[in-house]
C-alpha cells in the first residue's frame, strides 16, 4: 500500500514537472518564432540590398569551422548548459601568432586545426582558416547592416532551439517515468 | 552529481531550406570536417526524399553531432523515419522556416504528450 502511495506521489510529481516543461516549451516556441521571423526579414532585406547572388550557398566557406557548439552529458544523455560561442579573436591574430587561451573548447579547436594542417603549411593554413571563422565575412568585407542584424537574430534563435532541445529530452524522460510508474501501480 | 561531458559530440547540424541554412550558418553552426563532410544540408525544390533521408541518417550516425535542427516542412517529408528515430543523441528538433511558420499541431513533441494523455 505504501509502495502504491509512493508510486502515485511519483506520478503526481512527474506530471507537475511535465506540465511545467510543456508550458515553458510553448512559451519558448512563441519567442523563438517571433525572433526567427524578424531574422528572416532582416536576411531578406540584406539579400535585397546586397544582391541575391551575393548571399547564397555558393559563398559558404569550404573550410567552415563551427563557432557555436554545445556540450552533452553522457550520464543523463542530454545537452547541458547553453550555446558555447568560440571567440574568433582567440585564434591566430593578424600576424599569425596565437594568443594564450585556457579554454578547453578553443584548445580543442587548435588541436583539430593542427591535425588538419601539415607542419610546413601550418602558418599559411592558420591565416586561411582565420579568415573564414566569422561566417559574416564569407559574404564580403562590407556586408549590409541588415545581414549583421540577421546574424544576431539567428544567434538568439539558436539559444532558444538548444533550450527547446533540452526541454524535449526532459519531457521524454518524464513521460517514460510516468509510464513506468503507472505500470507499477497497475501491477 | 558529477557530469561527464562528451567532448567530441559538440556540433549542431541543420537540414532546411536555403534561408534557414544561411541564417544558421551566420549564427556559427557550420562545420566541414577533415573528410569534407558538412554538418548542414540545403533542401530545395530539386531535392528528393531519398536524399533528405540519406542525409538525416548520416547525421544520426555521426559521433560529433549533438543536435539536428530540421525545418518542420522538411520533417514532414521524412515523417516515417523521424518517428522511428528514438536515440537520445543526436537530439532532433523541428524548427520553422521563412515560408512555413511553426505549426503546433504538427509538433512531434506535443503529439507525444497528447498520446500519453490518450488524446
Amino acid at each position: 500500500m505504501s509502495e502504491h502511495r509512493t508510486d502515485r506521489q511519483n506520478i503526481d510529481d512527474f506530471m507537475l514537472e511535465l506540465f511545467d516543461n510543456i508550458a515553458e516549451y510553448r512559451s519558448i516556441r512563441e519567442e523563438s518564432s517571433a525572433a526567427l521571423r524578424q531574422a528572416f526579414f532582416d536576411l531578406a532585406l540584406a539579400k535585397r540590398s546586397a544582391g541575391y547572388r551575393w548571399i547564397s550557398p555558393d559563398l559558404y566557406s569550404a573550410n567552415a569551422q563551427a563557432i557555436a557548439t554545445v556540450a552533452v552529458c553522457e550520464n543523463s544523455c542530454e545537452v547541458v548548459g547553453g550555446i558555447y560561442r568560440r571567440d574568433i579573436r582567440e585564434i591566430a591574430g593578424p600576424d599569425g601568432s596565437s594568443s594564450d587561451c585556457s579554454d578547453d573548447a578553443v584548445d580543442s579547436e587548435k588541436d583539430a586545426l593542427s591535425k588538419r594542417c601539415s607542419n610546413s603549411q601550418k602558418s599559411k593554413a592558420k591565416k586561411k582558416c582565420k579568415a573564414s571563422d566569422n561566417p559574416l565575412l564569407w559574404f564580403g568585407m562590407l556586408v549590409p547592416p541588415k545581414l549583421k542584424e540577421a546574424q544576431g537574430g539567428f544567434a538568439a534563435s539558436l539559444d532558444h532551439f538548444i533550450r527547446l532541445a533540452q526541454l524535449k529530452r526532459s519531457m521524454q524522460l518524464k513521460q517514460d517515468a510516468i509510464k513506468q510508474s503507472l505500470e507499477a501501480v497497475d501491477a | 552529481m558529477s557530469q561527464t561531458t562528451h567532448k567530441t559530440r559538440t556540433l549542431i547540424a541543420a537540414i532546411g531550406d536555403e534561408d534557414t541554412i544561411t541564417g544558421l550558418l551566420l549564427a556559427g553552426i557550420g562545420d566541414i570536417d577533415t573528410h569534407q563532410r558538412a554538418n548542414f544540408f540545403v533542401v530545395d525544390s530539386k531535392t528528393t526524399q531519398e536524399q533528405i533521408e540519406e542525409t538525416f541518417t548520416s547525421f544520426t550516425k555521426r559521433k560529433d553531432i549533438a543536435v539536428i535542427l530540421i525545418n518542420q516542412h522538411v520533417a514532414e517529408d521524412i515523417r516515417g523515419i523521424l518517428d522511428e528515430y528514438k536515440a537520445a543523441f543526436p537530439t532532433v528538433l523541428e524548427i520553422p522556416s521563412k515560408d512555413h511558420p511553426y505549426d503546433p499541431s504538427k509538433d512531434s513533441v506535443l503529439k507525444r504528450v497528447q498520446l500519453l494523455f490518450g488524446d
